[in-house]
């Protein structure tokens, strides 16, 4: 009688056990499920700011202010941009591209020196930079070949005229 | 007989069963309350995506995603630093200048205001809508002015976009007023000799849906029509336009002023304010912000140069110097004009403004013309 | 007594059989999730095309209109072969060869080959000597070869007093191995 009441007991036991298990499993799979669409969702928001950055550097080598054509800066253009100075030309660049937006751009003339670009030394020069903030954490950027065109490129008798170069840009976000 | 352990079992299975489903159709509602607002914000960051693209490329493309979920609570405040999207899945900054009025089908297009010196280039993404004009004063500065703002729009012939351009005469709406069909923008462009032989009186009719009623007179007040924008022509090109809703008079420059209150038309918000005068501050602020870098980019660059050119009288060099000084000057004056940021709302800095961007386009057409610069 | 122990293997196995499918499901889940992002290939589409207009567009250095830029100098291989640059002595297909290997290998990420070809469309371009002209730059192999890689194409238009012609330019890149 006794060892008929623990099996009993046991049975039911047994099948609390397992539905309980059973729940166990529902609700896991349940939390799984949002876990994983935080990380889903995390990880879209870190291909988010790659895709800004990759954006970004098409963008900037569309803006009339900076170009000549797609593709092509006006060095002139660059050097009036830096020569106010660098807060203010990141401001007006920030004002167009939005905030944490840095940008490089490098004529690649076979100099190995890179000569920054100043209204001193234009346009004897081969380098511009805005909002570069290195104390800022880290960086997505893209490089991009770009060409850019130098309004005083070929200086000859009667004339001076235009001359297109190639460089690297770099272009992101912090 | 039925044993009690398998009672038990029963009554047991059926409390748990009953948990069970319980707590699942909670959480696959709240689940699918998530899954959809976070594929409501994946479509709208594929729109702006999208946008960002035509704005780059300046390649039109329709948007059709929206017409899969309900966004009708999603709006489009341009007056945000910056403007942002703003609906259930969230909020979304723009950083390009953009006109966005929502709809199923969404087509998405580049405009520009060219001045030669400097491209302005905006984008605009516009569900099917009909623009109706009213010219009720049937003068030639009245069709400049409709010419102006057809201009800017899109030419949706041969997409299966729908953007019309019609005429209201008094009850009377032409529906198929291009050769038996509705005007596309390049139709209305071309039949536009056609149209203004006609008298028009005061538009009365009933208009269809998503449209947006365009009224020319000199006679236009506050409330001189519904749910419009009424237009005051003007020979100088600077004049004065009302936008039902709003009790102001708003000061027009160019095409775009008048266009960017059409678009965004009579509906207010929770504050009074028009969705089309949000618009029309937007494209005066943005425009300044962009003209102002602009201007002092091509001052600085136009001494940059002149510095740097050959100063010999006998070479041709010497011809650009005078011309890149005269439009150093210019840009110089336009920048002092539009750091002040409520430039767009005295009638006296407008035309000073026009007046100056005109010689600023006239100077550097000079300036290719003369081999000094690029087209 | 058998009942009972039929009884336990079958709730045991059900109970395995709904582990294992979850873990399956979560295993799978979690590896879509490391699958290439989209921005990765819309980058390396944008570089190579921006690097073959770039070079296309680059000045030579030289004046003269028939080799000022790298696509005049390679329209004047094929058009105008041995023409030599005013002003130089050098003729605009060599200064072709010379300035578009220059500038790629200025240019192009360091890690990566590349393969550039010009190929007439719908006509055949002779030398002096007869010989078919052809224009071909880098790895060879890139063109057949079963790997990883990214192109560009660029048209250059020609009107000549017998019609117009077209140049196909192609750059193929891809990591070394």
């Amino acid at each position: 009688m006794k060892t008929k009441n623990i099996k009993g007991q046991y049975s039911v036991l047994e099948y609390v056990f397992l539905s309980l298990f059973i729940i166990a499993i529902i609700i896991g799979l349940m939390f799984f499920l949002t876990i994983w669409s935080s990380i889903q969702f995390g990880a879209e928001s870190m291909k988010t700011e790659w895709d800004r950055a990759l954006w970004l550097g098409q963008y900037v080598q569309n803006i009339p202010l900076l170009v000549k054509e797609t593709g092509m800066f006006d060095d002139g253009k660059l050097t009036a941009l830096a020569s106010m100075g660098p807060s203010k030309a990141c401001e007006y660049l920030e004002s167009l591209a939005g905030p944490d937006f840095f940008m490089e751009l490098r004529i690649l003339d076979g100099n190995e020196t890179q000569i920054n670009c100043t209204w001193q030394n234009y346009p004897d020069c081969n380098y511009w930079e805005f909002c570069k903030n290195t104390g800022k954490k880290k960086k997505k950027f893209y490089t991009l070949p770009v060409n850019v065109y130098r309004r005083i490129g070929f200086k000859l008798q009667e004339t001076t005229t235009g001359r297109t170069d190639i460089g690297i840009l770099k272009a992101g976000v912090y | 007989m039925i044993t009690l352990f398998q009672l038990f079992k029963m009554i047991f299975g059926i409390i748990v069963a009953a948990f069970i489903l319980y707590a699942l159709l909670n959480y696959s509602g709240s689940y699918s309350v998530f899954q959809e607002s976070g594929i409501k914000a994946k479509i709208l960051n594929n729109f702006r995506e999208t946008a960002q693209d035509v704005y780059y490329s300046g390649n039109a493309i329709t948007y059709t995603d929206f017409s899969a979920y309900d966004f009708s609570g999603t709006r489009y405040e341009p007056l945000r630093n910056p403007p942002l999207i703003v609906s259930e899945a969230g909020e979304m900054d723009i950083w390009f200048p953009l006109f966005f009025v929502m709809g199923e089908n969404v087509y998405i297009h580049r405009g520009s205001l060219d001045y030669k010196f400097w491209k302005f280039y905006f984008v605009e993404a516009l569900p099917d809508m009909n623009i109706i004009f009213n010219p009720v004063d049937n003068t030639p500065d009245a069709w400049e002015i409709m010419q102006g703002i057809v201009e800017l729009m899109p030419d949706t012939a041969g997409t299966e976009r729908k953007i019309y351009f019609g005429l209201c005469d008094g009850d009377f709406y032409e529906t198929n007023a291009c050769g038996g069909k509705p005007c596309s923008r390049n139709d209305f462009l071309n039949a536009q000799s056609t149209f203004s032989a006609t008298r028009f009186d005061k538009c009365t009719a009933s208009l269809p849906q998503n449209s947006r009623l365009v009224v020319i007179s000199s006679g236009c007040t506050q409330g001189y029509a519904n749910s419009s924008i009424c237009i005051i022509p003007s020979g100088s090109g600077v004049g004065n336009f009302y936008i039902s809703g709003s009790p102001e008079k708003f000061i027009y420059r160019d095409s775009l002023d008048l266009l960017s209150a059409v678009l965004g038309g009579t509906e207010q918000d929770a504050f009074g304010k028009t969705q089309g005068e949000k618009f029309y501050e937007y494209k005066n602020r943005i425009f300044g912000e962009r003209l102002k870098i602009a201007s002092d980019i091509t001052a600085k660059r136009s001494l940059l140069v002149t510095g740097r050119l050959n100063p010999d009288t006998e070479s041709t060099d010497y011809y650009c110097r005078s011309v890149y000084i005269s439009l150093e000057g210019i840009t110089n004056q336009i920048k002092s004009l539009v750091s002040n940021r409520n430039y767009y709302t005295n009638t006296a800095d407008q035309t000073n403004l026009k007046n100056l961007l005109e010689q600023a386009k006239l100077n550097y057409q000079e300036l290719v013309n003369r081999g000094c610069e690029y087209q | 007594m058998n009942a009972e122990k039929n009884h336990e293997k079958a709730q045991a196995s059900i109970i395995m059989i709904v582990l294992v499918l979850i873990i399956f499901a979560g295993l799978a889940l979690f590896l879509l999730s490391f699958a290439k992002t989209m921005s990765q290939e819309d980058y390396m589409s944008t570089y190579v095309n921006s690097l073959l207009l770039s070079i296309m567009r680059t000045d030579t250095g030289y004046l003269d209109s028939d080799c000022r830029l790298v696509s005049d100098a390679i329209s004047c291989s094929f058009f105008s072969t041995g023409l030599v640059c005013r002003d130089s002595e050098i003729t605009c297909d060599s200064l072709a060869y010379r300035k578009v290997e220059e500038y790629i290998n200025r240019t192009i990420k360091k890690g990566f080959r590349y393969f550039f070809s010009v190929t007439p469309e719908g006509f055949v371009a002779r030398s002096s000597s007869g010989e078919p002209i052809k224009f071909e730059i880098g790895d060879s192999k890139l063109k057949s070869e079963k790997t990883e890689k990214w192109s560009a194409n660029q048209r250059i238009m020609k009107a000549t007093a017998t019609g117009q012609y077209s140049l196909k330019v192609q750059l193929v890149i891809a990591v070394k191995k």
